[in-house]
């Protein structure tokens, strides 16, 4: 996969989900775009029509549109954590959620699977994934979350003890935070081998309601923060923090408190409609994460006013994945979310050096203006 | 240049924030003292002429009028607005020559029949005639197009009332702005005009401005509309009912294709369709030639695009014409299974889809910011049926190019209250209805004296 000839790959997986995914031949075919003419160098896969990720959103009633295979042979639909109360759903073959756990391990350094004790920040990944689970067209769905969970057990758990603070609780979840404190006070002053994973919002409330109640602790050096799924913006899935979490803020509390280096501070970004997930590492001089765009992907970020790619360090805006792996079941070879990021270098990450992408991610396009005296009309929606 | 986007929107929200906090009233008490002030003052604005009030409009129009005066005002509604400079200022002009001398006798010409019946008695048939204001004004302006604001102040002071106007949270700026041009020029009209903030959720605060007020003039959503409806019958209080509205046209038959693509364009662009009086859809006659009507549709969009961009101050507003656009395309093309065809720019700038059938409703929602959804029709009965199951309660403006008189009378009749020519559906004549309504009748009583018949 490191070898991999992406352009190659992604032309065949284009040019395969043009063929087979009518929605997506149709927003080609408005865009007076065939792959099979128009794909032949790796420039032009700034050409390539992406798809929005909200047309994947249970509401919208056409993922079962956006599939390039027929629904028996998927493994499961895979769920997100439905912030908006309005899930996206895509189905996946067996083979694609193997993907993920490929592109997974092939990162694996950055997030140091090799710790020995691991404090989770979400239920056990069979918990997760089964969470409100329910049959479409006779196939599961799971949550995505669960799926990288499962992935993530898999690695983690291989090299010690693992230990989930997430239990089910009147259909939702409840924290443990006794297990959360003996682990600390387990670890304190140690300076062991250990890691803290799971979601932002949990492990910055649970640091939040500590405080104050205790003295700060000396995990050490040895200790990495591995954050994923999103909730900057204050907001995930039923959990609402009422404030944007500012990353610098999260990652300076967090290691005050907890006493560990900002530089252990890793984080994971991805979302649903997407294959291959993005890993970024604490900049203290960035104030923020910076991400790394793999060789098995791509990240165009757009203007937001022409849509156009930008290419300069500093330029923000939309962003949209490329995907050569992964997206054999569904319409997600050329995704574009509605989140922003800036770039950060096209080259070369500025602070370890690797030879990458390197971007940092903005944060959800926010969804509001003055609005006028014409009409919206009030429709009921299932949601 | 790299814009700062969520930089921009937060001192955006700052400033906005800063006008609220200049407004904002958060008690009763505060509220209750605002309105004793304004009714002690009753029989003093009841003796200022009209001729005094025209002149003060005509005069505050010209001050708008002038770019030296207004640019920074359009620099920040355009902010608010998400609109560009140059469409705020197009727009802006349109609405304060309507407040020019000529225009707005004409407005009291046209709605009363004459220029001096609010200020005395008029001979009539039977003796006299003589207008009288209601009392308290309450100016109830929830998320609107600027538009109605200089309308409704307007005639609030001209019927001689005294006015307490309330803004929205999301636009609190241009009717302070304005309010305080109008003092500019004369300082007394603070006896008679007062501008207010408050949370929409306080709902004591609301109750007792109804309570004490002689008259609700309502502007805007359809939930606060409601909660408005309610108090005033529960209040017994005379309530002015601008709902939001939707408008759309037809394009029944066309001399030059050109001309009237050109302006449906138009109609389109202004008020980037947020507006009560903006074409949200246009149904095209089968005969005509549709693929023709629009793609001369989307090239005149293009070209209006570089005339009044669009402002692009937020990320949102492009994401979400594309999400929309996309939505709307598969939903038409696939799940439905109908030929759709789409004329668009390949950013956000304008979006038309040319459909087969009439739009869901929901997809009516998404019609803002240059996005037009093209419905072919057979027969002008089935437009008829899907407005009157439709848009029955939201209708205000068609914009029609034909000669079926019967077709106009059949559309009023369900609820149209405005039909102008395309190009002409944002440019309203003076004195005509808004949505049925006059409001300089609404705001008075007409009284009568027969003791000398």
């Amino acid at each position: 996969m490191e070898n991999c000839n992406f352009f190659k790959d992604f032309k065949t997986n284009i040019i395969r989900q043009y063929e087979d995914c009518d929605a997506y031949k149709l927003l080609c075919s408005s865009q007076n775009y065939d792959p099979i003419k128009e794909l032949e160098v790796e420039d032009d896969m700034e050409k390539v029509p992406f798809i929005t990720t909200t047309l994947f959103k249970k509401s919208a009633n056409m993922y079962t549109n956006l599939l390039t295979t027929k629904p028996e042979n998927l493994e499961k639909w895979t769920v997100s954590s439905s912030t908006s109360g309005d899930p996206s759903i895509v189905g996946r073959t067996k083979e694609d959620i193997l993907q993920i756990k490929k592109f997974v391990k092939l990162q694996q350094k950055i997030l140091d699977p090799s710790s020995k004790y691991t404090c989770v920040f979400f239920p056990e990944p069979e918990v997760m994934r089964k969470h409100k689970s329910i049959k479409i067209l006779d196939k599961p769905t799971e949550s995505y979350i669960g799926n990288f969970l499962n992935v993530f057990s898999d690695l983690f758990s291989y090299n010690g003890n693992i230990s989930f603070l997430l239990q089910p609780y009147e259909g939702e979840f409840s924290i443990s935070m006794d297990k959360f404190v003996e682990f600390l006070n387990e670890h304190n002053k140690k300076n062991n081998h250990i890691s803290l994973r799971g979601s932002t919002l949990l492990l910055y409330n649970a640091i939040e309601s500590l405080k104050g109640k205790m003295e700060p602790f000396e995990l050490g050096d040895k200790c990495i923060v591995h954050t994923g799924g999103g909730g900057w913006d204050g907001k995930k899935g039923t959990i609402n923090l009422g404030i944007k979490l500012e990353r610098s803020d999260f990652v300076e509390e967090v290691s005050s408190f907890l006493g560990i280096p900002e530089e252990n501070f890793v984080d994971t970004y991805s979302f649903t409609e997407n294959s291959f997930p993005i890993n970024g590492h604490y900049s203290k001089k960035h104030k923020n994460y910076l991400f790394h765009v793999p060789s098995w992907g791509r990240v165009i970020i757009r203007d937001i006013k022409t849509l156009e790619p930008l290419h300069k360090e500093g330029e923000r805006g939309l962003i949209q994945m490329l995907n050569a792996y992964g997206t054999s079941s569904y319409a997600g070879a050329s995704i574009m979310v509605d989140d922003m990021a800036e770039i950060v270098s096209e080259e070369r990450c500025p602070e370890c050096g690797e030879e990458v992408m390197t971007i940092k991610i903005i944060g959800r396009v926010k969804g509001s203006e003055a609005k006028g005296c014409g009409a919206t009309l009030n429709v009921k929606e299932e949601v | 240049m790299t814009i700062d986007y969520i930089s921009t929107e937060m001192l955006l929200e700052k400033e906005i924030d800063t006008y609220k906090q200049e407004l904002l009233i958060t008690t009763e008490k505060d509220i209750e003292s605002k309105l004793q002030k304004l009714k002690e003052n009753k029989t003093k604005v009841h003796d200022i002429t009209t001729e005094k009030t025209i002149d003060v409009l005509d005069k505050c129009a010209k001050l708008w009028l002038n770019k030296e005066y207004s640019r920074k005002h359009i620099e920040m509604l355009s902010k608010i607005t998400n609109q560009s400079y140059e469409l705020v200022s197009y727009e802006l002009e349109g609405t304060m020559k309507m407040l020019l001398r000529e225009n707005i006798e004409k407005t009291i010409l046209e709605e009363i029949g004459d220029l001096g019946v609010m200020d005395h008695w008029i001979e009539t048939s039977y003796g006299k005639v003589h207008r009288q204001p209601r009392g308290i004004l309450f100016h109830n302006v929830s998320g609107n197009a600027l538009v109605v604001i200089p309308v409704s102040i307007s005639m609030g002071l001209l019927s001689k009332n005294c006015n307490i106007v309330k803004v929205s949270a999301d636009e609190p700026y241009f009717a302070y702005m304005f309010y305080k041009s109008l003092c500019e020029i004369d300082e007394s009209i603070k006896d008679r005009l007062s501008v207010v903030y408050f949370d929409s959720s306080n709902e004591n605060i609301y109750e007792t401005v109804v309570k004490q007020s002689d008259c609700v003039v309502h502007w805007g959503g359809e939930y606060s509309g409601k909660i408005m409806a309610e108090l005033c019958a529960k209040h017994k209080t005379h309530l002015v009912m601008h709902g939001a509205k939707i408008s759309f046209e037809v394009i029944d038959k066309v001399d030059d294709m050109n001309m009237v693509s050109e302006n449906v364009a138009r109609d389109i662009v202004s008020w980037e369709q947020k507006a009560c009086l903006s074409p949200r859809m246009v149904f095209v006659n089968k005969n005509l030639d549709l693929n023709d009507f629009a793609e001369k549709l989307s090239k005149s969009l293009n070209f209006l695009s570089e005339v009044f961009p669009k402002a692009y101050l937020n990320a949102w507003n492009s994401v979400k014409t594309i999400q929309d656009r996309q939505y709307c395309l598969i939903k038409y093309g696939i799940n439905k299974g109908e030929k759709v065809k789409l004329y668009s720019s390949f950013n956000a700038d304008y979006t038309v889809i040319l459909e087969e059938s009439f739009p869901d409703k929901e997809d009516i929602n998404r019609c803002f910011n240059r996005f037009v959804l093209v419905c072919p029709y057979e027969n002008k009965n089935d437009i008829c049926e899907y407005v009157e199951e439709n848009l029955k309660d939201y209708l205000q403006t068609m914009g029609y190019s034909g000669d079926d008189e019967k077709f106009i009378e059949d559309m009023t009749l369900i609820g149209v209250s405005i039909v102008t020519k395309p190009g002409d559906m944002s440019a309203h004549c003076p004195g005509t209805s808004h949505d049925g309504l006059h409001n300089l009748q609404e705001m008075t009583y007409v009284v009568s004296s027969q003791i000398d018949c």
